[in-house]
């Protein structure tokens, strides 16, 4: 079958556009960055792959993380995820810029591990949602669910983190 | 709860700081490009001629490899997995690696090029501390394909500014030495566990940080040099 140029440019056009949001999603599923990476680099090749058999795809975005979910489920199915103190380790900190007030350094830090700790679907949701700003309908389109399907696993995700987030707090 | 859900806009500022670098993302395109346009070859008309020039000098390329490759018991995926150690890693450096930069042309590419395996060796790097086969041997040649990689990186920097190009010259430069700072800090932080968890009493990843730190000390004088051009 003839691959034309078009797709050729939105495939690569969607790489420069959402590569590094691709990105942040995996790692901060799998908390390890060359997994993350690995995954990523999976998800546009399957990408590829499908629309080069002729697959059409309205959106790009959700198409991309909906592969990006199920190479991450893949992946944990053979390996558990790290820690987020690996993820430090790996070279990631948060409040890096010295411009930021501690109390914003000390919180987003507890955040993070209070994310890392809930349930991987309403970490998945809350990352699209507060780490990439995605809308309730883009993150409906994403994952295949009802919009009033995430805006509840919405709430419980916030739920349970704020939960967490005290608890570690106390 | 909804003051709660205001401390969770904290979160996006992660877009800054959690991020591929240039190198991982231009490595990655690189190998997503090579699969697209690979895909394109793939499905050329049958009608199509099959005696164009470029396919003529890629046949030979490949025809040269398959040969001295095939001439043993050595095998292509072998070498091209190849770590510093290994019997196939020459192959890897010397003949294969050279062939897939035939195709860069200008000095933009020949710089992407190098970016990638510059990328490479780094990841060996990581590879070998992951699997525990650092050894003086192993250490010793991995440093000095790090050298010979970054004198490479530095000639194609100076080709793109010599093109006039000192804005994304400096901006290869500069990732290249964050990179090179990120990786001696990770290397550092694993051998410190290693040490603290008596699991070595062998300061082997320091060796390689330490390289990697001489590297990034005369990269950040080239970009000293570069920015007063710009």
């Amino acid at each position: 079958m003839k691959i034309d140029t078009t797709t050729e440019q939105i495939f690569l056009d969607a790489h420069t556009n959402h590569s590094d949001a691709i990105f942040r999603y995996c790692f901060f599923q799998v908390s390890n960055r060359e997994q993350a990476l690995d995954l990523t680099q999976d998800t546009f090749v399957k990408t590829w792959e499908y629309m080069a058999k002729g697959g059409k795809v309205d959106n790009i975005k959700a198409f991309l993380y909906r592969i990006a979910t199920n190479a991450i489920i893949d992946y944990r199915r053979k390996k558990k995820s790290t820690s987020l103190d690996s993820m430090m380790e790996d070279g990631y900190d948060i409040g890096h810029d010295e411009r930021e007030n501690h109390e914003q350094i000390s919180d987003g830090k507890l955040i993070m591990k209070s994310l890392a700790d809930i349930d991987e679907k309403y970490r998945e949701i809350l990352s699209m949602r507060y780490i990439e700003d995605m809308s309730i309908t883009e993150i409906a389109k994403a994952t295949g669910e009802s919009e009033n399907n995430v805006s509840v696993r919405i709430h419980r995700g916030i739920e349970k983190l704020k939960n967490n987030f005290e608890s570690r707090i106390n | 709860m909804k003051d709660f859900e205001k401390k969770l806009h904290i979160l996006s500022d992660m877009k800054n700081t959690v991020k591929m670098t240039d190198i991982e993302r231009n490595h990655m395109r690189a190998h997503l490009a090579g699969i697209v346009h690979g895909s394109r070859v793939a499905h050329v008309s049958p009608y199509h001629s099959y005696f164009s020039f470029s396919k003529m000098i890629r046949a030979t390329v490949y025809i040269v490899i398959g040969v001295i490759i095939g001439g043993g018991s050595i095998s292509y995926i072998g070498a091209s997995t190849a770590l510093p150690g290994d019997i196939l890693y020459p192959v890897k450096t010397k003949i294969i690696e050279p062939a897939k930069g035939v195709f860069a042309t200008t000095p933009e590419s020949k710089l992407s090029y190098q970016e990638d395996l510059m990328q490479t060796r780094l990841d060996e790097i990581d590879t070998l501390t992951k699997e525990n086969k650092l050894d003086d041997q192993v250490i010793a040649q991995i440093n000095q394909a790090v050298n010979t990689q970054a004198d490479q990186f530095d000639t194609a920097i100076a080709n793109v500014e010599q093109t006039g190009n000192t804005t994304l010259a400096n901006e290869k430069v500069k990732n290249f030495a964050d990179e090179l700072e990120r990786r001696e800090n990770k290397l550092r932080t694993q051998q410190t566990t290693k040490l603290y968890e008596n699991i070595t009493t062998e300061p082997r990843e320091n060796k390689i940080a330490d390289q990697l730190k001489n590297r990034r000390m005369r990269i950040n004088k080239r970009l000293e040099t570069i920015e007063q051009k710009i």
